[in-house]
């Protein structure tokens, strides 16, 4: 079975002793530990220089073809940091990840419209899925900025336990917010999305080397779904939204 | 491949007897929490969908309800579900020392439970008379008495106090120490002084050690599986141990063999091993 892990992360992380995989062949090998077949990643070193720490992303997945190119995209547009509109989508398409992120609240800055309304824009006019962490935008960022870019492919890492009230509504309204399941643990919750709203939005992640791959997949293969939607979640629906990223189809 | 993790990647029962020593029956919706499901017989069917042979629980007006509602639930699912449910006595000390006794007294005689439960920081920290009254009865019983710790350094230091006068009773301490690593390292500590102090796992979401690592703080005889169903979806600490990559004879004892050492010494209700081939009903009584 395909399991690919979306929200995984190369580089060393200061604040943790429990788990350090700052190399690939040291990921790769904890990902075989677990049957994951790929992963999604970024690199910690993209957070402090965005374009030194991108090109490091993409070098390393070059090299290994299980690991896949998540880019930093560090706002505001038309800084140095971000390049204009025209500079970030060319920086993109050149360089082809398959997803970017974005750290808003970290980088002191509203996840909204009128703060990254630009970014945004480039991100849905190319289709390029955006993950984010639980911490870096609040639910009402989310339902604003799903409904004024209904195109933009919005991916919510690790949204949290207790989120049921907040999961169903934004399944319901939207098309274009995406859930990682790794922490639906609400008893029953994946069982119910699943059943009212489908499967399609959901995605498996278990943030390595953050945190460990066992207990999203226990979710996942215990679920009261079908083998179907368990292929969807764990590996295709992320290929869904990468096959149809603009650099992908042009 | 080890055939508990082969079961779990087939989505199937895993084949060896599992115990669930942390539950919690009846709904609770407040602050945000949710239940798709909460009915004690839809609980038993996601049970026997994971193989969970048994569950031990303190229902969940144990939070804010009374300790009488609380108990006689566990005692009604229990006669309900013969060897699928057991309970412990819930114990809450604001309900004065006198009602603790008196539930003590009575459901103690009821052999379907088999030890105490305390939700410290809920109720209010350790060192209170009704908890230290329940602490020398099940010292006395050597039974096991599971101990919620959650974000709570200074509960962890109260329980290190309370095993320093006690050995006998066999004290659990739930959510890996303290839900974060740093209160699994500090949890190890304690038990590396007390053997009588135990591990249990559930509501691991934030802990970034694995199964494995948190058997390599505490040994593969101290860490005893749990899963706070209906709190949490059992399928996530369940997966935790079903996908680790370790031997399936220590996945064994964590799923069920360690938490029957707790009660090998225990004059409270026991649980007893009667067909480890079977599934569901028939394995324990």
């Amino acid at each position: 079975m395909r399991i690919i892990d979306i929200g995984a992360m190369l580089g060393w992380i200061p604040d943790q002793r429990e788990r350090q995989l700052p190399n690939p062949e040291d990921l790769l090998a904890y990902m075989d530990r677990y049957c994951l077949t790929d992963a999604v990643v970024y690199h910690t070193d993209a957070c402090r220089d965005s374009f030194a720490g991108n090109a490091e992303t993409s070098a390393i997945c070059q090299k290994y073809d299980r690991l896949r190119a998540c880019y930093v995209i560090d706002p505001p547009m038309d800084s140095n940091t971000c390049g204009d509109a025209d500079e970030l989508t060319k920086y993109l398409c050149e360089n082809r990840p398959v997803a970017v992120r974005m750290f808003p609240k970290s980088q002191k800055v509203p996840f909204s419209s009128f703060y990254c309304g630009d970014i945004l824009e480039v991100l849905e006019g190319l289709r390029m899925p955006l993950l984010m962490n639980v911490g870096e935008y609040s639910y009402e960022e989310v339902a604003e900025v799903a409904q004024n870019f209904p195109d933009l492919k919005l991916v919510l890492l690790r949204p949290g336990l207790n989120r049921s009230r907040v999961t169903f509504p934004l399944m319901k309204k939207t098309k274009n917010v995406y859930f990682d399941i790794s922490v639906m643990l609400d008893t029953g919750l994946l069982t119910e999305v699943v059943s009212k709203f489908g499967s399609e939005r959901l995605l498996y992640s278990s943030c390595l080397p953050n945190f460990e791959p066992a207990g999203p997949l226990g979710l996942v293969m215990y679920a009261d779904i079908t083998d179907a939607d368990r292929r969807a979640i764990f590996a295709e629906n992320w290929l869904a939204l990468e096959n149809v990223i603009a650099w992908k189809t042009c | 491949m080890e055939k508990i993790r082969e079961a779990a990647l087939a989505a199937k029962p895993v084949p060896v007897p599992v115990i669930d020593a942390h539950t919690h029956l009846l709904p609770y919706r407040l602050k945000g929490w949710y239940q798709a499901y909460d009915k004690t017989e839809d609980v038993v069917h996601q049970m026997d969908r994971l193989g969970i042979d048994c569950i031990v629980t303190a229902p969940h007006p144990l939070i804010n309800g009374t300790m009488e509602i609380a108990n006689a639930a566990a005692a009604e699912a229990a006669e309900l579900f013969p060897g699928r449910v057991k309970g412990y006595i819930s114990i809450q000390p604001y309900q004065g020392v006198d009602e603790v006794k008196a539930q003590i007294s009575k459901y103690s005689q009821n052999p379907n439970f088999l030890g105490l439960k305390f939700l410290i920081k809920y109720h209010g920290n350790l060192p209170q008379a009704e908890y230290e009254y329940a602490l020398d009865f099940a010292d006395e019983m050597a039974c096991p008495v599971l101990i919620h710790n959650y974000g709570d350094w200074e509960g962890l230091q109260n329980i290190r106090r309370a095993l320093e006068k006690r050995s006998k009773v066999k004290i659990i301490v739930a959510h890996q120490g303290g839900g974060y690593a740093v209160f699994s390292r500090e949890l190890a500590k304690i038990m590396r002084d007390h053997d009588n102090c135990f591990m249990e796992l559930c509501g691991s979401l934030e802990n970034r050690y694995s199964v494995e690592d948190l058997i390599g703080l505490v040994g593969e005889d101290r860490l005893i599986y749990g899963s706070d169903l209906i709190n949490l979806d059992p399928a996530y600490d369940f997966g935790k141990v079903a996908f680790s990559p370790i031997d399936d004879e220590i996945k064994r004892k964590v799923f069920a063999l360690n938490y029957l050492s707790t009660l090998k010494d225990s004059q409270m209700g026991k649980l007893t091993l009667v067909d480890p081939s079977k599934k569901g009903n028939g394995v324990f009584a």
